[in-house]
């Protein structure tokens, strides 16, 4: 994580550049190629605005606390905060199904599993002060504007503090993190640009890259052959181009919401409920010229084959984590190891958290999907025997119209259970001594019990650990069209699609019974045929020494 | 062996027939490439190149095969191919026994009566039976997408079986037909004969 803050910061010198060499790009890509639909930039929006908000008197202020920016903001924003309570950000949780699903409530992964109890999760939280159920979902001065609105990139969001940001010079292991200035980080403030969408999205899970496979800090500044939408050397698209916003609701998708509705081109975005993107909005449906290609489209996601492989750039993905490892100590003392994966020095051991794999340019797996995963709960009572368990599966298959096949990062946990309920336990991870904390303490019944209380789930004190599968759609980080996926990556025995048996595929899947036939009829043919030409050979050669002979015994009388 | 006076050279096979038959060879050739490639059993072209020219090749081959029943039909070559069973058995006799024995064929060529009462049996199930289930079979594969929208088939599987099963009967008939034509009057004479029309035969 230490790698990781000063890979941050390094990048914030190199944003401030890369802006500036964006701005010229565009401006240079506008004055040659003048309407020309490439050039969507994110910065341009920021240069566009009508109001430059470093001349607000509200804004130009000593604040020592970030709501009373929160509260600057709403005397001009008044309905900005009613609005982003309502959505997604702010809940951490969804109905669906009549239950509420969510980081804030019941759901859980297989990496630090529930947020709930654990304050340090909520570090990414659109909010202030997420500490425990007591936090007021209701108060506007609660929501943090300036998480996402930040424009000098200085903002940043403390673990110990619930989300508040470093009010005072704070020592993060070697790292010295500077106290905020919320007058210039509240003077700096415009349309969210991709490191205010990243610091939460790429980070989330402990790190750069851990969790998504295709969403990592390398998006700020991608090249053309890792985003060919993100990259400023062509599209150069924000976040937004893709995720639309309307009154702080952000398309994409999540608990209760399909991450795409339709595979039409514009399917009228202003009537559809929610404003997602797919490919397919901007794309069509048929765009390959090809009809060999094209006829894939009904089945096979545009990802599946634009996206070849996850976590292109130069960093890591998490692929596995056993937590069942975790706990163990040198001479009393916590420690950790280090490994090479895919040339990328990472953790391989902690003894806050076990033991993990990592990887780099991974193949996706690859599974049905319309747009939803149906998420397990805390409360699920899943079947041991069944291992490893599928947290959030996609669902679809062949026969459904709407679903894809779809790549996936496949994130194998091996995480604790409740062996008498068979329920997922959630962990205590982050506190002080005396609160169960398992990163303070090291004792799993102490953690889990800590964690099960604060998640209003029982717990039989009975635990052991299963191993789960956690599903990560892959989306961003299309490559270009001449990186697609070969055609004998699926079309062959060896195909990526191994697993998705419920269709034929042509040059994986064959009849067995056809196959002996074709074995018997071809090379029992040409085995005939080789037979009986060699007979006909050997009888033709008698034949003639016969005849040789019949003439010598002529010749003799 | 034989006096030269009791044969003579005939015509057997018409230019447009040594046409159909060597252009099929070539694009059979060329589909049995493309299409075991496509089925996985080994790399040549590409997945993809095998796709584009297996699909061009058998829209020409289609277009091959109904001039190819045009021409049988209207020049009354099918009766070459009406079958009988009356000298089956000498046939077979021949090539199992006879043949090593040094006998002759059982089957006296003449232009109007060219195949044996075997092959008769063979091409019909080739050219009217094998080759068009193959043809369309292939066009069923070709418009699965278009059949599948339409809520005709929900499943390619069915035809891709079928398919695979015509060209292994097909590949088998190819490695059969290539020994078959050693049985001429001498090893060469029968790919003589499909190059240049003539074939000597006995009076």
């Amino acid at each position: 994580m230490q790698a990781n803050r000063e890979v941050g910061f390094a990048m914030k010198g190199k944003t401030i550049t890369i802006t500036i060499t964006i701005l010229l790009l565009s401006w240079i890509n506008a004055v040659l190629a003048t309407g020309s639909e490439k050039t969507q930039q994110q910065d341009l929006s920021r240069a566009n605005m009508t109001a430059d908000h470093s001349k607000f008197e509200q804004l130009d202020q000593e604040f020592d606390y970030a709501p009373d920016v929160t509260e600057a903001c709403l005397e001009c924003h008044t309905e900005a905060a009613k609005q982003v309570h309502k959505t997604f950000h702010w809940k951490w949780a969804a109905k669906v199904d009549g239950k509420m699903v969510g980081k804030g409530k019941n759901g859980f992964n297989n990496y630090c599993v529930a947020a709930r109890g654990n304050e340090s999760c909520t570090q990414c939280h659109t909010g202030y002060g997420w500490r425990n159920d007591d936090f007021d979902q209701e108060a506007e001065e609660n929501v943090d504007c300036l998480v996402c609105h930040d424009g000098t990139g200085t903002y940043k969001k403390s673990a110990a503090m619930s989300g508040h940001p470093y009010y005072e010079d704070t020592k993060l292991g070697d790292f010295l993190q500077p106290a905020v200035d919320l007058r210039a980080v509240a003077q700096s403030v415009g349309a969210p640009k991709r490191e205010n969408c990243l610091a939460c999205h790429a980070n989330g899970g402990g790190g750069n890259g851990v969790k998504h496979g295709d969403t990592d800090m390398s998006l700020v500044d991608p090249v053309h052959s890792l985003d060919v939408h993100m990259s400023p050397e062509k599209l150069n698209f924000s976040c937004q181009t893709c995720h639309k916003t309307s009154g702080h609701e952000i398309a994409g998708r999540y608990n209760g919401k399909k991450a795409f509705i339709d595979h039409k081109k514009d399917m009228g975005r202003i009537e559809r409920d929610g404003k997602n993107v797919s490919c397919e909005s901007c794309h069509g449906e048929k765009p390959h010229e090809i009809r060999e290609i094209d006829n894939h489209t009904s089945k096979v996601a545009c990802t599946s084959c634009h996206i070849p492989e996850m976590a292109r750039g130069p960093y890591l993905t998490k692929l596995t984590w056993d937590w069942s490892t975790a706990t163990k100590l040198k001479n009393g003392k916590p420690y950790s190891e280090e490994k090479l994966f895919d040339g990328v020095e990472a953790h391989s051991y902690m003894s806050k958290k076990g033991t993990f794999t990592w990887g780099r340019n991974v193949t996706p797996e690859y599974r049905w999907y319309k747009g939803e995963l149906k998420q397990k709960t805390l409360q699920t009572v899943i079947n041991p025997d069944s291992a490893p368990i599928d947290i959030n599966p996609p669902t679809g298959d062949y026969n459904d119209p709407d679903a894809r096949i779809w790549p996936f990062k496949v994130h194998r946990g091996k995480q604790p259970y409740d062996t008498e309920f068979n329920r997922i336990l959630p962990i205590k991870l982050y506190g002080k001594k005396g609160t169960g904390a398992l990163w303070t303490e090291y004792d799993w019944a102490k953690a889990l019990a800590a964690g099960a209380k604060l998640n209003e789930v029982e717990f039989s004190g009975q635990f052991d650990f299963i191993e789960t599968n956690g599903f990560w759609p892959i989306k961003h980080m299309v490559a270009p069209a001449e990186d697609a996926v070969d055609c004998n990556a699926c079309h062959s025995r060896d195909s990526r699609l191994t697993g998705l048996n419920d269709f034929y595929l042509i040059g994986r899947d064959s009849n067995f019974w056809v196959e002996l036939f074709g074995l018997l009829a071809v090379v029992g043919g040409l085995l005939g045929i080789m037979g009986h030409g060699a007979l006909r050979y050997i009888t033709a050669l008698r034949r003639k020494k016969l005849q040789a002979k019949q003439v010598q015994g002529g010749d003799h009388e | 062996m034989s006096n030269k006076s009791n044969s003579k050279i005939v015509v057997l096979f018409k230019r447009f027939e040594r046409f159909w038959h060597w252009a099929q060879a070539l694009m059979i050739l060329l589909l049995l490439l493309t299409g075991l490639e496509m089925h996985g059993l080994f790399e040549l072209f590409g997945f993809g190149s095998a796709v584009e020219t297996h699909n061009l090749i058998g829209f020409v081959w289609t277009g091959l095969v109904v001039l190819i029943y045009t021409w049988i039909l209207t020049t009354g070559e099918w009766q070459q191919y009406f079958p009988t069973l009356k000298g089956v058995e000498g046939t077979l006799r021949f090539y199992l026994y006879g043949v090593f024995k040094g006998e002759k064929h059982p089957h006296h060529m003449t232009p109007d009566d060219k195949f044996n009462p075997l092959q008769r049996l063979g091409y019909i199930a080739i050219l009217f039976g094998l080759l068009p289930l193959q043809v369309i079979s292939g066009f069923a594969f070709y418009f699965f997408p278009d059949l599948r929208a339409a809520g005709v088939i929900g499943h390619v599987d069915l035809i891709a079986i079928l398919h695979t099963f015509n060209a292994y009967a097909l590949l088998s008939f190819v490695v059969i037909h290539l020994y078959m034509i050693t049985f001429g009057e001498k090893l060469s004479s029968h790919i003589k004969a499909m190059i240049t029309g003539k074939e000597k035969i006995e009076e």
